[in-house]
């Protein structure tokens, strides 16, 4: 059984009109974030999302940790159902599960010291009432992400980017969770610390045993740390696989546009794929395929059929017209 | 002269702050050819963006020029009265394309007003000089010309209807769209130098593989030096024809991108391109630990005695705690300021 499957997951997003729409008889409209996708992680797998930005990747994340309510579809974890969770329920889910957010700094409570911030999961789910207990578990903390223990008394600010991304990763992983959400956990940060807040992550996955949702845009990062990977577009998944498939095989024509419009260190200077136009949108997609306007090698039946995201090879699915099994 | 269009020399500048001054570039020499692509890297806070508000001396209050020289074209831009500078250089003979182009375009006032702006300054200046040749046009015709002008350059930057989209505001276009306006008036005037300080950044990869594309064709067609400062070595691996590698305020390496990229003489050079995970063209990069460089970017109020990069350099000596290295060249148009090259 996997640890998280989601089936054909929906979330909308109204976006209220404003007095003078309103006035000239313009309603609501509806934000099609993310619109009917599917996937599985297994346990101790790193499961990378990437597409570019207003694809609908973050709400994904926040979806699966009921963040956000998703509109339709099914989420299981541990094969409970988690959309029809009572409170008790969830407040064991939120246990199991944690987010590390984009922004470090703007998730971390500038009001409280480190020490505070890092004891807080233990006192919301009642670890222990003791408080030299939780004291020691914070030092700890502190220790594995490579922190010094004197830093419990520091506040967010006295931090510099990359550690208070180590403090981040800390908070989540302190209670032993079994699914990480990490949404873009390096984005912000300078080369150097990128690769050592990677390593650290990769680190901690070994020592834990952890899943993760790794969502970026970066796809050097994602080709790094994935086993499986996803490619978002506009609300779809477009093409899904394990990290050999993708990387060495990929099939999808956003895909390939995408992997090919990456500058890259020392590579040879071959022509690109250039796309043309930007990405339509989700108030409104593209009916038919939602890559065809910008697409180079549609044809008619992309503009009036949407195409489903088929299984092409062992663990390769590809949601195109071109391909076929 | 020769190639040579731009040459800062032994450039210093300082910033005051509350706590003191800081340093943030320090001694540096940098020369610009024409119609070559120079790339400055390193990471944040190295002072590379400082170094191109410097050439255009738009350094904000608190920051100096303590030291050096800019010459472009035998005469020193350091020396020039801010009149000459406004009239004969910025938008003019060096154009600047800035990060974020949400911020570089005024938002209250139409695209094409603001493209008209640029033309009415330069050469609305001239045809003042010029009033004695009577060749004068009448302000209206003098307009619709320029008009004409801004709709064709927007044109070629790839904006659909652009006739239609000059009356449009800043906020009716998306990100890339707005970086290709902000392009169009750093190109109008033809200029002979280019300053792009991160154009791309706040752009997604198809979007800056499209604007990274027009940009290449633009700097062909106008022959243009562009001194293009990015943190992204993949894209200064792709732009450029030099390269120089800055850190905490000085150059450390420099070089043209082949040869920087294979030699990666500097230390800081060799742990910088480390880092990079998963290169697309190798295939077994996965999950392996990272390359990192131990420490932190120091603190430019008190920079490391010596060369700024030795508490985090591996090959550290005892020299390198007491003198700065200079950049010297070790191969023929590939120079570098570290001790352990001048050893050898």
């Amino acid at each position: 059984m996997p640890l998280l499957q989601v089936k054909n997951l929906c979330t909308y997003f109204k976006k209220d009109a404003g007095a003078l729409s309103k006035l000239f008889g313009r309603g609501t409209k509806i934000v099609r974030a993310v619109d009917g996708i599917s996937f599985n992680i297994e346990e101790r797998e790193t499961f990378g999302l990437v597409g570019e930005s207003g694809c609908g990747k973050t709400t994904v994340g926040n979806s699966v940790l009921r963040l956000v309510e998703p509109t339709s579809g099914k989420i299981f974890f541990e094969g409970k159902d988690l959309l029809n969770m009572g409170d008790k329920e969830l407040h064991k889910f939120r246990l199991k599960a944690q987010l590390i957010s984009q922004n470090a700094r703007s998730s971390l409570n500038p009001r409280m010291n480190v020490g505070e911030i890092l004891s807080e999961p233990f006192e919301i789910h009642k670890v222990t009432n003791y408080e030299d207990e939780i004291e020691e578990k914070v030092c700890n903390l502190l220790k594995i992400v490579g922190l010094s223990p004197d830093d419990a008394n520091k506040y967010p600010h006295e931090f510099s980017g990359g550690e208070a991304r180590r403090i981040t990763v800390a908070r989540a992983l302190a209670l032993h969770p079994k699914l990480v959400v990490a949404d873009e956990p390096t984005s912000g940060l300078d080369v150097s610390i990128t690769a050592q807040v990677i390593n650290l992550m990769l680190e901690m996955q070994n020592k834990f045993g952890l899943a993760y949702l790794w969502i970026s845009h970066n796809l050097h990062i994602i080709k790094h740390i994935s086993d499986k990977i996803a490619v978002m577009y506009l609300g779809k998944i477009v093409e899904m696989g394990s990290r050999e498939n993708i990387f060495q095989n990929p099939l999808h024509p956003y895909t390939q546009a995408l992997f090919s419009s990456v500058p890259d260190v020392m590579s040879k200077k071959k022509e690109k794929i250039i796309l043309e136009g930007e990405v339509p949108s989700p108030i409104n997609p593209p009916t038919g395929c939602r890559f065809s306007p910008r697409c180079w090698q549609v044809n008619p039946l992309c503009k009036s059929k949407e195409p489903k995201l088929i299984e092409i090879e062992n663990c390769h699915w590809v949601a195109c017209h071109r391909c076929k099994t | 002269m020769g190639k040579e269009l731009l040459s800062i020399k032994n450039l210093i500048v300082e910033y005051l702050t509350i706590r003191g001054k800081v340093r943030v570039v320090n001694k540096v020499n940098l020369t610009i050819n024409k119609g070559e692509v120079l790339c400055l890297v390193g990471e944040s806070g190295c002072g590379k963006s400082t170094l191109g508000l410097s050439i255009l001396q738009l350094l904000p209050e608190s920051g100096k020029i303590i030291n050096g020289q800019i010459i472009m074209k035998g005469q020193n831009l350091l020396e020039l009265p801010e009149k000459t500078m406004n009239e004969k250089i910025r938008g003019k003979e060096i154009a600047m394309i800035a990060q974020d182009p949400q911020r570089s375009l005024n938002p209250v006032f139409k695209v094409g007003d603001q493209i008209i702006d640029v033309l009415r300054f330069h050469e609305g200046n001239r045809d003042q000089r010029d009033r004695s040749t009577k060749n004068t046009l009448q302000p209206s015709r003098r307009k619709a010309l320029w008009k004409q002008k801004a709709i064709n350059m927007l044109d070629k930057m790839g904006i659909a209807d652009a006739g239609d989209r000059i009356r449009e505001y800043p906020y009716q276009f998306s990100g890339g769209m707005k970086q290709r306006v902000v392009a169009t008036m750093a190109f109008i005037s033809n200029p002979s130098m280019l300053i792009a300080d991160e154009p791309t950044t706040a752009l997604d990869v198809t979007i800056q593989a499209q604007i990274i594309n027009l940009l290449k064709d633009l700097i062909k067609e106008y022959k243009t030096a562009v001194l293009y400062i990015t943190h992204d070595l993949g894209v200064a691996w792709e732009i450029s024809d030099q390269i120089a590698v800055m850190y905490a305020g000085s150059i450390v390496e420099s070089a043209n991108t082949e040869s920087l990229f294979k030699k990666r003489e500097h230390p800081y050079t060799e742990a910088l391109l480390g880092c990079l995970p998963g290169n697309m063209m190798r295939n077994k990069t996965q999950k392996k630990h990272l390359n990192t460089i131990p420490g932190q970017v120091p603190n430019l109020i008190k920079p490391p005695s010596g060369c700024r990069f030795h508490p985090r350099c591996p090959y550290s000596m005892r020299i390198c705690k007491e003198q700065q290295p200079i950049l010297r060249e070790v191969s023929p148009g590939h120079s570098v300021a570290c001790f352990k090259k001048e050893s050898r």
